[in-house]
């Protein structure tokens, strides 16, 4: 591989940069001592830290959106790995017509989904407590729909790098369905399950769009609490949150970073 | 190791095998021996590899049964048939260690785990792999790989082992170490071999028989030495190795063999029960360059247009005095020094080489 020539650099350093701007701009708005979104004008505050840290439904918010990111991500992981191994293992003709319906989530207007599954949901609530609308498993199950596809996309690519034959190989020394799969397929695709329910939990955390359907009172995960804030009240707690978010979200990438440059040198 | 409970023996009669309208094998009827080392050859998609997987139980006949010892297996899965099989890029498990790949098909087998422990050091000990049992098949070469494979394989002492070009990835020194090792395990274990390849020599040097397949039919079934000397048809002939085809104007039986005329010629062959056809071939190798005509066999008289040195070798491209162009290959230590290029010449060889061909 040829080194990057400086210019390449500046580029690509611009780029990030512009990316980047919007973000770094809600960095000083969190520290401002109004009462509104405004800069800080001489005068820096902490009280929007305090004030997330004074006001449960904050907090309650994240821990909602993490049971619901956790919940979601392995109902979606699970059923696209049974899905992409059925279609690997077997390998129907009309695979192609499967994939193309798992798929379509996707590429589906998210209102329409949205729609959809309110009334989903509505029609659940009329049996059950547990699941239905504005219920927090209610929600993680309309997340799990709006995610399976991003799995199964992840989960395909990770089987379409198995070597076929040391299935056929387990095969031939006898081995079952049940241990062909636990022993020899999911140890060779653990890096693709686990960036599927990392994605999974990303796309969960940050879903806004369908969240808004099903929601009213009771399951208001971190998105949509921010959301109305921003509606109701131009809040500054918003930046302050979103600050966390970013440094958290920094903190991960770094220790990833490290631990891959650890690893790839020792291998 | 030792005793083994036994190698099986293999009958297929009338196997065929369709993709569609493609007609993979057709009507393959042959039984590999106990304790045999078959080989089927042939170029690429002649069916070898599909009769393999049809062996091996990965795909289902058409048409046809197969039987071992006697008992129909045509419908047993693959899983079912526990014969033991080193695929084509040796097919080893990437997560687990060379330990762990060769104690699996015992693991399936549920034996238990002081006896695994003292198969799996047997196996790696016999395919040389003692101080590699920790590492996984990343970090070992071609070679070692292979070997895991051989080990994974033999290791659950299977009635058959089936092998899937095993060496068609390895460089030729290794391709020769790695043949002398088969052989010894296939001795040392006596458990039934079938083994697909495209590499002649290769089939030659390993088997104790060798099928020859072409356009899905087995076209020869027979000893190395009656496959190369004795080939049924022309493709056998020209498939295993160099051969002069000599168009006859002549041609009767007689009873031991044959009696022909090739450009006003006589050519004689002892070989009885040799259909008699009107194309001799013989071997470059089976016949000897002289400067005068030779006392007896039978003889050409031809020009020299090229000699190429191949070291221990050396190979005359000849024409006759009819045009016919003719390929001669003998040991270099017996090529007389005059022997150029522009030279006339006789080639001759006994009455007891050389075979009739169809066309």
């Amino acid at each position: 591989m040829s080194k990057p020539t400086p210019v390449a650099v500046i580029l690509a350093s611009l780029v990030a940069l512009f990316l980047l701007l919007p973000l770094i701009a809600v960095i000083p708005v969190s520290f401002t001592p109004t009462r509104f979104l405004a800069m800080p004008s001489g005068e820096w505050s902490l009280r929007h830290y305090q004030a997330l840290l004074d006001n449960p439904a904050w907090l309650q918010s994240i821990w909602l959106s993490i049971r619901i990111g956790i919940l979601s991500s392995v109902i979606s992981t699970t059923l696209a790995l049974m899905f992409s191994l059925g279609i690997w293992m077997f390998r129907p003709w009309f695979a192609n017509i499967l994939l193309g319906f798992v798929l379509l989530p996707m590429v589906a207007p998210p209102v329409v989904s949205a729609i959809t599954l309110y009334f989903f949901l509505i029609g659940l609530s009329k049996v059950n407590d547990l699941v239905g609308y504005d219920t927090w498993i209610g929600v993680a199950v309309a997340h799990a729909v709006m995610i399976a596809p991003f799995a199964v996309v992840l989960i395909t690519v990770a089987l379409s790098q198995v070597d076929r034959r040391i299935d056929l190989a387990a095969r031939g020394f006898g081995a079952g369905i049940r241990t062909r799969i636990f022993k020899v397929i999911l140890p060779n695709i653990r890096f693709g399950i686990l960036t599927a329910l990392f994605l999974s939990f990303v796309l969960s955390w940050e879903e806004i769009g369908v969240t808004l359907f099903v929601t009213s009172v009771n399951a208001i995960t971190l998105p949509r609490m921010m959301w109305m804030g921003l509606r109701d009240n131009i809040d500054p707690a918003i930046a302050a949150i979103s600050v966390v978010l970013i440094a958290i979200v920094i903190a991960v990438i770094l220790a990833k970073t490290v631990v891959t440059a650890m690893l790839s040198r020792k291998g | 190791m030792g005793k083994r409970q036994g190698a099986a023996e293999l009958t297929a009669v009338g196997i065929g095998k369709t993709f569609g309208d493609f007609h993979a094998l057709r009507d393959i009827s042959l039984t590999i021996g106990s304790g045999e080392f078959l080989t089927l050859l042939g170029p690429s998609g002649s069916g070898k590899s599909t009769f393999l997987m049809i062996l091996a139980g990965f795909e289902e006949a058409t048409s046809g049964t197969l039987k071992k010892d006697g008992v129909d297996i045509t419908r047993v899965p693959a899983e079912k048939r526990a014969f033991g099989m080193v695929f084509q890029g040796y097919a080893l498990f990437p997560h687990m260690t060379v330990e762990q790949n060769i104690a699996f098909p015992l693991q399936v087998q549920g034996r238990a785990p002081g006896e695994i422990k003292i198969l799996v050091d047997d196996m790696i000990d016999r395919v040389g792999l003692r101080g590699h049992e920790k590492k996984r098949p990343a970090g070992l070469s071609g070679g070692q790989q292979q070997r895991v494979a051989l080990a994974r394989a033999l290791v659950f002492e299977p009635a058959v082992l089936l092998l899937d070009e095993p060496f068609s990835a390895l460089d030729k020194n290794l391709r020769v170490s790695m043949q002398e090792e088969v052989r010894r395990l296939h001795q040392e274990l006596g458990t039934t071999f079938v083994f697909v390849t495209h590499d002649q020599s290769e089939a030659l040097a390993l088997s104790t028989r060798i099928g020859i397949f072409n356009h899905g039919h087995l076209q020869q079934l027979d000893t190395p030495k009656q496959v190369y000397e004795r080939p049924a048809n022309r493709f056998v002939a020209e498939f295993l190795g160099d051969v002069n085809i000599l168009p006859l104007s002549e041609a009767q039986a007689t009873g031991h063999g044959g009696e022909a005329v090739f450009e006003g010629r006589p050519i004689r062959l002892i070989a009885p029960g040799e259909a008699v056809t009107k194309q001799f071939a013989i071997r470059p190798e089976h016949m000897v360059l002289s400067e005068k005509a030779p006392d007896d066999g039978n003889m050409l008289q031809a020009e020299i247009e090229g000699v190429t040195y191949l070291g221990s070798e050396t190979r005359f491209a000849l024409k006759t005095l009819g045009g016919t162009p003719i390929v001669l290959q003998m040991p270099t230590r017996e090529v007389s020094a005059g022997f150029e290029p522009g030279r006339m010449v006789w080639a001759g060889w006994p009455a007891t080489q050389g075979f009739f061909v169809g066309s």
